[in-house]
């Protein structure tokens, strides 16, 4: 083929240009150490890159999570132990109490002792992380405890026929000694004043009997007459109806007296890729149920105080037993919290491996083989001298050199 | 005539001829660097003999013509590369733009600001009542909505670049056009005598590469010399020493001012990369950028809508709603009543379609009582009534649900006549307009993470523990596909998470990229090839002409020697007497 001067220049040209090119990728790649500079080097691997860099962002969250996580259940776990220790010296203190070598002045004297265990349950009851309350279910800037018992707002029953429109709303002074899960439920259906109901003081365990509204909107008084030692019926708790709608048979209003002011709610995290951790035990399953004599420990060192102040052997002496159900369903509680601080480290360490997973499989799609890379810039180096060398050998020859 | 007149004729020919000959050398010197310089020759031819003496003689040598290496085949194949490398060329750096835009190799794109936007979402799930979180998760939003409209801005203004580029290169053609109709006037009058005029068809022929470039042509070159050029396609540009303007008109291309567009017609070349990328490339990119911000918003807004603020309120929107469009198709509709869908759809409803029948007796609109059962999306279902005795006015809209209504025109109907309307979310721009909400923007206590109407519950993260669960969420979204210059607009459900979405799209557009690139290299190693193929015949060779030089040179000097020669041969003749 016949070569001219043109087509020599014009490939020293393209050679040149194009080796330069290669020369300022190999470059850019060292500069960078990122294999993948922009999306046309490797579409494929950089839609993997961009989904393992989401992934790690995501693990890197779920890391924030779980020491969030683990912060509110090593506080609640520390809790339920200092829990577990007052309730072992409320439990001493009533075995000793329950001998007849002790006397009433003795006994007197144990009832403060058991008035400061409940105080010390209340404080560490109102434990809290970063200014919220850990025992008050998910109403996190509500103090979980109070000292004294109070009459909680009435809440109509989830299950209620909607015909009834008004509220119930819960008033008086509560005298009583202890908690109460009191539970309206209307007998006979009608409007208000002319509908009947019942009233339970445990939650709906056991009911009094039916009783007519005395008038259609003044406060009428729940209490009735269940009559036992621990839940003396003078209590002055009350509830009102505003007349508007009809109350249907089986509508039901809770009002709850109690120390306790947060709800039942759980609190969750995420911990995982759809997994997830419930971080918080609620107050009413730590110290009992409002209402439950048989649980609420509230409840027992009340009645255990008011044994001793009376002194009163046969009331210490049943409040043992109860005492040792608190214990139980504290350690229950805190066997709970246990197994999820381990189910917590148990995450931590697959995230960890996954981390370290993902990383290395980003790495392979994205970052540079250093010394590959290096080894390409020398080859390409030699390559460009090479060009450059012949490039000014080439152009060097013509006819003109020999010609006078 | 004979003797030494002969022979100082001979002399003086061969002198002229070699003259001519170091004119051209020279000549094709001098171009060794010009673009599109085609190699010229002289052709010399020796004179016709003659019979002296019976002795047949030759007189001498005569330059017939100068002539041009050209290669008709390999110029034509050029012409046609040349336009392919711009069309990959221009498709290339418009390409490299646009993934600059997208901005994820330096891990600031939006990949990263969705993740961190689901991150805000359970770091407030952590703490759902914190002002501090509830204020990261709106700065994280915005930072996401901004990059959402910067990649959509970036590619509207790529789009909009297009035109303009159109309106340089249309303005290009139509010089080009000129030029060489003009030439073709020129060539055609130098031509006349039938000596070829070489340097003009070099000329014109430079034009046509130029042309070439710019878009796919067609050209003919016709007996007296003048070039016929069109689109490929057919559209005339250049025929003699006529040519045709383009113009353009908005988004349109005229041909001699006849308002018809012919954008449809130009492929190739730059022009033709151009179209393509305002066309199909940029819009589809668009078009699917709309459509994940459209999927964005309408899945957040759905969950956040339901959820409740830090006070207990509810039905506040996180991102401004998206509206839905409404569009009504008659089944088997025989009554001379006209349905029209009305209303404003609820944004955060769900789309399908709302299928009606009519289930009371056939009679007229207004007169008799008449009822509509209807199914709608999400298993709802339910009737409307339209009043006799005057009761409804022909054409009143009436509520159906969310915010639907219907009118039936004046007219009757029919029992068991059906007709349908298909409610979607009109994600047309949802990648521009997407905004926070009012609701929120200046009120962090207003995001719903709460899922209890109970504001007491500071701690109820139940929204957003679900609204964080749409990062893992599998989705059908729609995938646009443009073709045809946007004649054809279709799409497919891609299945997977918003975020995977938005990964592979930016695959799709590196993809692109790299191929418009090797496209391009093939193309300009095509062209190289056939560049040194043209070369290795229409190339001047320096060292060749060297030798023509010489070659000149020395018949130029024993030409002059013959001068003396005969010079001396006459001499001595006169000397004789």
């Amino acid at each position: 083929m016949r070569v001219t001067q043109a087509t020599i220049y014009q490939n020293i040209n393209q050679n040149i240009s194009k080796l330069t090119e290669q020369l300022k990728n190999v470059n850019e790649q060292i500069a960078s150490s990122k294999r993948i500079n922009r999306p046309s080097d490797d579409p494929l691997g950089l839609t993997h890159a961009l989904n393992l860099k989401e992934v790690l962002s995501q693990i890197n969250q779920y890391g924030t999570n779980i020491n969030h996580g683990q912060s509110w259940l090593q506080a609640t776990e520390s809790t339920l132990q200092s829990a577990e220790d007052l309730i072992i010296r409320a439990k001493t203190l009533a075995t000793q109490m329950s001998t007849e070598t002790y006397d009433a002045t003795e006994r007197a004297n144990a009832a403060v002792e058991v008035q400061n265990i409940t105080e010390q349950l209340v404080q560490i009851g109102n434990t809290r992380v970063n200014g919220r309350y850990i025992f008050s279910g998910d109403k996190d800037r509500t103090q979980a405890l109070d000292l004294n018992l109070s009459i909680h707002q009435a809440v109509a029953g989830s299950g209620n026929n909607a015909a009834y429109t008004g509220t119930a709303t819960s008033s008086g002074t509560y005298t009583g000694l202890y908690s109460k899960g009191y539970v309206v439920q209307i007998t006979t259906g009608g409007a208000v004043g002319v509908a009947q109901y019942k009233v339970s003081e445990d939650g709906g365990v056991t009911w009094g009997p039916d009783n007519a509204f005395t008038t259609s909107t003044a406060p009428t008084n729940i209490y009735d007459s269940i009559n036992s030692r621990e839940v003396p019926p003078n209590q002055g708790a009350q509830i009102a109806f505003t007349n508007s709608g009809t109350l249907t048979v089986g509508d039901r209003f809770t009002v709850e007296v109690s120390q306790y002011n947060g709800d039942s709610d759980e609190m969750s995290i995420i911990i995982g890729p759809s997994a997830q951790l419930e971080i918080n035990v609620a107050g009413d399953t730590a110290f009992g149920q409002a209402g439950d004599t048989a649980n609420n420990l509230f409840d027992m060192l009340a009645g255990l105080k008011n044994s001793l102040q009376d002194n009163d052997t046969l009331g210490v002496q049943a409040a043992i037993e109860r005492l040792r159900n608190a214990q139980d369903n504290n350690i229950s509680n805190l066997a709970d919290v246990g197994s999820r601080l381990n189910r917590i480290e148990v995450n931590r360490n697959m995230l960890s491996d996954l981390e370290a997973n993902n990383t290395n499989r980003l790495s392979g799609i994205e970052d540079l083989d250093i010394a590959k890379a290096s080894l390409e810039l020398n080859s390409k180096q030699m390559i460009f001298q090479a060009a450059l060398y012949s490039a000014a050998k080439v152009t060097e020859l013509s006819l003109l050199n020999y010609m006078k | 005539m004979s003797g030494i007149t002969l022979l100082m004729n001979i002399a003086r020919g061969a002198l002229l001829a070699q003259q001519k000959g170091l004119d051209v050398t020279g000549h094709n010197i001098a171009n060794v660097n010009t673009p599109g310089y085609t190699r010229q020759a002289l052709v010399l031819q020796s004179s016709e003999e003659t019979s002296l003496n019976r002795v047949k003689l030759g007189f001498g040598v005569n330059a017939d013509s100068v002539t041009q290496a050209f290669d008709r085949f390999i110029t034509k194949s050029i012409d046609q590369k040349t336009s392919s490398l711009a069309e990959y060329e221009t498709e290339k750096s418009t390409l490299d733009y646009v993934q600059g835009l997208f901005n994820e190799q330096t891990g600031n794109g939006l990949n990263r600001d969705m993740a961190d936007f689901w991150n805000a979402w359970q770091d407030l799930s952590n703490n759902p009542g914190g002002i501090a979180e509830r204020t990261a998760l709106l700065e994280k939003a915005q930072n996401m909505v901004q990059e959402f409209q910067g990649i959509r801005n970036g590619l509207t203004q790529t789009k909009d670049e297009m035109n303009i580029n159109l309106k340089g290169g249309i303005e290009e053609i139509n010089t080009l056009d000129d030029q060489i109709a003009k030439l073709n006037a020129r060539i055609v009058e130098a031509e006349a005598g039938g000596t070829k005029a070489n340097d003009l068809r070099d000329k014109r022929n430079s034009l046509i590469q130029n042309l070439s470039q710019l878009t796919d042509i067609s050209y003919l070159e016709k007996d007296d010399g003048a070039l016929t050029v069109t689109t490929k396609s057919g559209v005339a540009l250049v025929d003699g020493n006529l040519h045709w303007t383009l113009s353009q008109q908005g988004d349109d291309i005229y041909w001699n001012d006849i308002t018809s567009d012919i954008s449809n017609q130009l492929t190739g070349g730059k022009i033709g990369a151009w179209l393509d990328l305002r066309d199909d490339i940029l819009p589809q990119y668009m078009a699917n950028m709309d459509e994940l911000a459209g999927t964005m918003i309408q899945q957040v807004n759905n969950l956040h809508y339901n959820g409740y603020t830090s006070a207990g309120q509810t039905h506040k929107y996180f991102f401004d709603p998206i509206s839905f469009t409404a569009v009504l198709t008659n089944g088997t509709w025989t009554g001379t009543s006209i349905p029209a869908a009305g209303g404003t759809y609820a944004s955060t409803a769900p789309a399908g379609t709302f299928q009606f029948t009519v289930t009371s007796a056939s009679g007229t609109v207004g007169t008799d009582a008449i009822t509509l059962g209807w199914t709608g999306p999400g298993g709802t279902s339910g009737t409307v009534n339209f009043a006799g005795g005057g009761g409804y006015v022909a054409g009143t809209m009436v509520d159906v649900s969310q915010g639907l209504q219907i009118s039936l025109g004046a007219g009757t109907v029919v029992n068991g006549n059906t007709f349908s309307i298909t409610v979607a979310p009109n994600f047309t721009d949802s990648a521009k307009t997407i905004a926070l909400s009012s609701d929120v923007a200046d009120t962090p206590a207003n995001i719903a993470a709460s899922q209890s109407n109970d504001p007491a519950e500071t701690g109820n993260n139940q929204n957003a523990l679900a609204i964080q669960a749409l990062q893992d969420g599998q989705l059908n979204i729609k995938k646009w596909t443009y073709q045809n210059r946007g004649g054809i607009q279709s799409s497919t459900n891609q299945l997977g998470t918003m975020d995977e979405y938005y990964n592979i799209l930016v695959g799709d557009i590196g993809l692109m990229d790299s191929q418009a690139g090797q496209n391009q290299d093939l193309q300009q190693s095509l062209i190289n090839q056939l560049n040194e193929l043209r070369d290795s015949v229409s190339g001047v060779s320096l060292d060749e002409e060297m030798v023509n030089m010489m070659k000149y040179q020395y018949a130029y000097i024993a030409a002059s020697k013959m001068v003396n020669a005969s010079d001396e041969l006459l001499r001595s003749v006169l000397n004789m007497t």
